[in-house]
């Protein structure tokens, strides 16, 4: 099987018209590599690391299919809300120490970069969501209030406890130690409201009129708006509380989700998901 | 790291006192001495936020610029002011202690209403937005932003006071000055 015979069979199986643009110019499918190269392995992952791509090597897999851009940036097309800055150069990508690098990795290995975003997203099953959740231990039917895995977000009512125990819950599962969160620990809280990614205000006000949680979980937020914006709401008595577990801890349980999802019909090369990592640890002031 | 997140981090609450926050809040470490020079010549009861505005360009000591996003957010800026507030971020709960504090000025780093040029367009029917508007209405606050040209000064503000709550300034490599290559908030993509 080859890098494009991949692509193709993934476009048959998604089960969406593929999209094949996209605002900020990075379309889904192959960014690097040549699509004519045989595919030995594949690897569902957050992000392409060089760590990520160390660990596909060593398993000899040469194609990793990841969520975020290999060169850390999404493109001058992005919509502003994204916050993103322009695309790397070429210039750029071939000077800086850091891609340069990479990209000899990249082409020593012969590897296969794919990415695959927007036509996952569009499935109206959302891998993304429906992978934190399991990951989460939410997905058993009693919790369910409103699921709805054809949107980005869904609601659920665990039993009341507090924001603290709530947030201890969530990394426990998730595995993490970075979570980070705004509002009062003491606050009882039983309704959820969850999504993956970035958060911007509009989703957070959306979110909060239809759904009225208590907490709202996802990944991360842009730290002078959706931050300030819920801490308003936590004062006003609007909210309770905000649990941001880190982009990358939000989107990993999809992409084993998405593993889980090849297999279905890829069963000539093995295929496994690597997780990116927390890339963050936190300091405890003493 | 951007300095501004810097600064908030050396001013949370959780790593560093409450009452010290408050204290630094209150006295906006570096920011303040300039005001209070600035309000000297003052006669208590007239002075309007306007005049507060008008006496920082004179002392800023960089050309004022536009576009910019250091203006007035929000109240009526001609209405006299008891008292000036410096803040990274004016939340809800920095307007409210604010008005405990007696100070009716609030001058932000940051936005008011969540982004970057403070648009508000599609935040009329938020009841947050409402909530809070009406809060500074009904307690006559003023907000006024200063980013753009307090990190244009030299030394930059963010950066001075950085240093100062760090203790770096010992640390200054002779003939740099610190500063941000993008001192506009309203370029996409820019930190702020």
């Amino acid at each position: 099987m080859t890098g494009q015979e991949l692509i193709e069979r993934i476009q048959k199986n998604v089960g969406v018209p593929w999209q094949s643009q996209r605002p900020d110019g990075f379309p889904d499918g192959i960014h690097i590599g040549k699509p004519e190269t045989a595919v030995t392995g594949i690897v569902t992952t957050y992000a392409a690391t060089v760590d990520v791509m160390r660990h596909a090597v060593a398993s000899g897999k040469n194609t990793i299919i990841c969520r975020e851009t290999p060169f850390y940036s999404r493109g001058e097309r992005a919509p502003i809300a994204y916050r993103n800055a322009p695309a790397p150069s070429k210039e750029l990508t071939d000077k800086d120490p850091v891609c340069s690098f990479k990209q000899e990795f990249i082409s020593q290995n012969n590897l296969l970069i794919i990415r695959f975003v927007d036509n996952w997203d569009a499935r109206n099953n959302s891998g993304q969501l429906r992978g934190l959740v399991r990951a989460l231990g939410w997905d058993h039917p009693s919790q369910n209030r409103n699921v709805d895995y054809a949107t980005s977000a869904a609601v659920f009512q665990v039993q009341a406890t507090s924001l603290a125990n709530l947030a201890r819950n969530i990394s426990q599962k998730l595995k993490i130690r970075g979570a980070r969160v705004i509002g009062n620990p003491q606050s009882s809280v039983g309704a959820i409201a969850i999504t993956h990614g970035l958060i911007l205000v509009s989703e957070v006000e959306r979110m909060l009129r239809e759904f009225r949680p208590d907490v709202l979980v996802a990944g991360d937020a842009v730290e002078w708006e959706v931050v300030p914006y819920f801490q308003d709401l936590v004062t006003a008595g609007r909210a309770r509380g905000l649990v941001l577990v880190g982009n990358e801890a939000s989107e990993e349980p999809g992409m084993s989700e998405m593993a889980t999802w090849l297999k279905t019909f890829i069963t000539e090369v093995p295929v496994e998901w690597i997780s990116a990592g927390e890339p963050f640890w936190t300091v405890r002031r003493a | 790291m951007d300095c501004t997140e810097g600064v908030k981090m050396a001013m949370d609450k959780d790593t560093i006192s409450r009452r010290r926050f408050c204290q630094l809040a209150a006295s906006g470490i570096v920011l303040a001495p300039t005001l209070v020079r600035a309000l000297q010549q003052s006669s208590p009861g007239r002075l309007t936020a306007r005049e507060v505005v008008r006496r920082i360009r004179q002392q800023v000591g960089v050309p004022w610029r536009t576009p910019t996003a250091d203006d007035f957010k929000a109240g009526d800026p001609d209405a006299p002011i008891r008292g000036i507030t410096t803040t990274f971020m004016s939340t809800f709960e920095v307007l409210q202690r604010s008005v405990s504090a007696g100070n009716n000025f609030v001058i932000t780093h940051e936005p008011t209403f969540w982004n970057a040029t403070d648009i508000i367009s599609d935040l009329k029917d938020d009841p947050l937005y409402q909530q809070k508007l009406k809060y500074i209405e009904d307690n006559k606050l003023v907000v006024w932003r200063f980013h753009d040209h307090w990190h244009a000064r030299r030394p930059d503000g963010i950066f001075a006071g950085w240093n100062r709550v760090m203790g770096w300034d010992k640390y200054t490599v002779a003939g740099t000055t610190p500063s941000r290559t993008n001192t506009s908030s309203l370029k996409s993509g820019s930190k702020t």
